[in-house]
């Protein structure tokens, strides 16, 4: 479902992303570590097509980014580390504009927002201003904002930063429940706990190389996730 | 403590020549002194008008020996100009400042914190004051019998008066605070009170030339019932002519007023620093909606970003209001406007048939002179990543960016062009050819906005003015509405003999719908290119 063929991305001299390839297949929650500056955020962004990058190419369901983004775009979602918003909009206009620009019909969006408002505990904020969010309410309804088209792959950057326990535990069962309907999730985090339990995949970024992937089995072995990437950051 | 206060005070009331807001990083000794000479350039343009003004005045002042009169007058000018430049600096500085937070959070008293601002607040307001009161000082040194006293006192006078000034500012600021906090459409409401006091400032400046001339035809029945009646400001005209007692009075005024506003605030300085915009909380109930069309839901997000910021309304869609009330104007003094143009069209008869095209480059003037497409792309900032990820064509984007400011501008424009026709007596189908006309030139300017747009965007802003205001974009976009603007007013004059004004405008129309869709290519590669490298 998401295919990422050699990806070289450079910052002048620095390269951020480094060849690097992976395959994410339908059903897939993929889990994407590193350290701070390891090139996971370029990643996300270059698969979101939101960042352009040197070499190597991006496939979502068979399309290129490079060639048709558009049609990439329709079926991916992306939440980003810091959900930046529009913040002279309430919650619902954004929601009803991302719905809109994804062609969402009337009868769909009023129940996904029903739905995904609720389980957030959303729904009495979506008429205020989204300047006057939290950090936390700002990623919730990011979230709702990427459910909104039911997209088939999902790429998250940092996605539990800021939500509260029951947040977090919402988004867990969602993001299986995604997979479980055929769908595949590419997402970074540095809960390595989280990662352990959620993940039916790893892989770890070190200086924008891919060292370490496959199933969580094969990554970490007898140990936990936290000593293998001990191990290989040292 | 105070010091290193007023140390970071400063670094930041010098860091607009000394940082470059785009980076964030320092500029170079060439950059900065190229910013103070383009202040500079800046305050004497402002000064030389005033300096005519002044001029006037006093030769007839000091010929009456009505000297106070003369300081009366331009202290009203000083105090309106003080007050209107830095209301707004108070506001940002006083009330809204990022810093407030962390100073409290310190062992610093709150009245220490207070004074520190009020000072930068001082300065800022001792420039905008010094553009009027120095030059007006030098037209009057030129016209009056110079002596110590006279150099001295104004120079102390503009001291003086600035403590007035802040404490003026210190309550509009404070007034502007609770609007801000209350309003629900906050940025309309306060571009339209913004409107209305530049409207009353122009309206009483333009009460001050007629004061001025009425003047030189009743001296002494107008000063003599201005000292009835206006008493201060006779006090403070007598002072700042050399009377010392009065100056020392209204120095006292000056400075009792600004401590009473001092101790007020800091009375209550922490609640006015830490009051929060939480805005009244309206539980969603689930509404009827429609599904729009991707274009229209673009265009409609733009129009929600343009109405939310009231820098981006009086910056960018200033003439929207503009435009209508010059027709309006122009319809309320129709018969005067149609007596004196009688006269300039029995001397200069040409001028009659020009008449249609000069009133089209003027309505395309003030529209040009709105860029709300130029800073749409440098005003998404953090927000880009949400357009970049959406299933749009960057082109879409582009085109949704340019409406608002087409959409807009061709119905001021439309409005102005019906009632200028209406109150200079043009035909229909000249009326018809301004609307088309002016229209078409919005569409043209919008495409060029969107391509500077694009070529100068500022994505790392930390306030939105920076996207809108200090963007060489905008400026571009600004300088080039006005070429246009000329071409289509000029040309006219080298052709005047040979086409009608109809076929003229046609022809202009014509060439713009051209340049509008090359500039249309242009933006469908270039532009496309530009915003997916941003």
């Amino acid at each position: 479902m998401l295919k990422i063929e050699h990806l070289t991305k450079s910052y002048g001299e620095k390269k951020a992303v480094d060849d690097l390839s992976l395959h994410i297949n339908q059903g897939e929650i993929y889990g994407f570590i590193g350290h701070n500056g390891a090139g996971k955020t370029t990643t996300l962004k270059c698969i979101a097509g939101i960042q352009p990058f040197d070499q190597g190419d991006i496939f979502i369901n068979g399309h290129s980014i490079k060639t048709d983004p558009t049609e990439c775009k329709r079926s991916l979602a992306y939440i980003p580390d810091n959900p930046d918003l529009y913040d002279f909009m309430t919650g619902i206009q954004f929601l009803n504009f991302v719905a809109d620009i994804f062609q969402v019909s009337v009868t769909d969006r009023k129940d996904r927002i029903k739905k995904y408002a609720d389980v957030f505990s959303l729904t009495d904020d979506l008429n205020q201003s989204v300047a006057s969010y939290s950090h936390g309410m700002k990623q919730k309804l990011a979230i709702i904002s990427a459910l909104i088209h039911n997209p088939v792959v999902i790429v998250m950057d940092e996605p539990f930063v800021g939500l509260d326990p029951k947040a977090a535990h919402s988004l867990k069962l969602i993001m299986r429940e995604i997979c479980d309907n055929g769908g595949a999730i590419f997402f970074s985090t540095h809960v390595l706990e989280v990662a352990e339990k959620l993940c039916d995949k790893i892989s770890i970024i070190k200086q924008g190389k891919l060292i370490k992937y496959g199933t969580m089995e094969e990554v970490k072995g007898d140990t936990s996730l936290e000593d293998v990437f001990l191990e290989l950051e040292s | 403590m105070f010091k290193a206060l007023l140390k970071k005070q400063l670094i930041e009331l010098s860091s607009f020549i000394i940082l470059d807001r785009k980076t964030g990083k320092k500029r170079t000794t060439g950059k900065s002194v190229m910013y103070i000479l383009l202040y500079l350039v800046l305050f004497f343009t402002i000064g030389f008008t005033f300096y005519g003004m002044g001029a006037t005045l006093a030769e007839v002042a000091v010929s009456f020996d009505l000297d106070w009169f003369y300081f009366a007058f331009a202290g009203i000018i000083t105090l309106m100009l003080g007050v209107f430049g830095d209301v707004f600096n108070t506001y940002s500085t006083v009330y809204r400042p990022k810093d407030n937070d962390l100073l409290l959070s310190m062992p610093i008293k709150p009245s220490m914190i207070l004074t520190v601002r009020m000072f930068s607040v001082y300065l800022i307001g001792l420039l905008y004051e010094a553009a009027v009161m120095i030059p007006m000082s030098i037209a009057y040194w030129m016209n009056a019998e110079i002596t110590p006293l006279r150099i001295i006192l104004p120079i102390l006078f503009l001291f003086i008066l600035n403590f007035l000034v802040i404490s003026i500012t210190c309550v509009l600021g404070w007034i502007v605070a609770i609007v801000a906090n209350k309003l629900k459409n906050k940025a309309i409401v306060t571009s339209v009170m913004t409107v209305g006091f530049i409207a009353i400032i122009y309206f009483l400046s333009y009460q001050m030339q007629n004061l001025a001339y009425t003047l030189s035809e009743n001296i002494q029945g107008i000063s003599s019932s201005i000292q009835t009646s206006v008493y201060p400001l006779y006090v403070m005209g007598k002072g700042v002519s050399g009377d010392i007692p009065f100056f020392l009075l209204f120095t006292l005024f000056c400075v009792l007023i600004a401590a009473i506003t001092l101790y007020v605030m800091s009375r209550s300085f922490i609640k006015l620093a830490t009051t929060s915009h939480s805005e009244k909380k309206n539980k969603y109930k689930e509404q009827t909606t429609k599904q729009n069309s991707i274009q229209n839901a673009l265009v409609k997000k733009e129009l929600l970003k343009f109405r939310s910021s009231s820098a981006y309304l009086l910056n960018s869609g200033l003439s929207l209001f503009i435009l209508p009330v010059l027709g309006i104007v122009a319809v309320v003094m129709k018969s005067t406007i149609n007596t004196t143009l009688g006269q300039a069209y029995a001397e200069l008869p040409a001028l009659q048939n020009a008449m249609p095209v000069i009133i089209t480059a003027a309505v395309c003037l003030t529209a040009g002179m709105d860029t709300i497409a130029a800073p749409s792309v440098s005003l998404e900032g953090k927000n880009l990543w949400i357009l970049k990820s959406m299933p749009i064509p960057t082109y879409e984007i582009l085109l949704a960016k340019q409406q608002p400011h087409v959409i807009l501008n061709s119905i001021a424009s439309a409005v102005a062009s019906i009632l200028l026709g209406i109150a200079f007596n043009f035909d229909l189908p000249i009326i018809i050819f301004m609307i088309v006309c002016t229209s078409v030139f919005n569409m043209v300017t919008a495409k060029i906005c969107i391509l500077l747009g694009l070529k100068f965007a500022i994505l790392s802003w930390t306030m939105e003015a920076i996207a809108i205001k200090q963007n060489i974009g905008t400026m571009l976009a600004l300088f080039a509405a006005l070429v246009l603007t000329l071409i289509i007013g000029g040309a006219y004059f080298a052709v005047m003999n040979k086409l009608t004004v109809n076929i003229y405008l046609i022809i202009v129309i014509a060439v713009l719908v051209l340049a509008a869709r090359l500039l249309d290519r242009v933006i469908k590669t270039k532009g496309v290119a530009l915003f997916n490298a941003l």
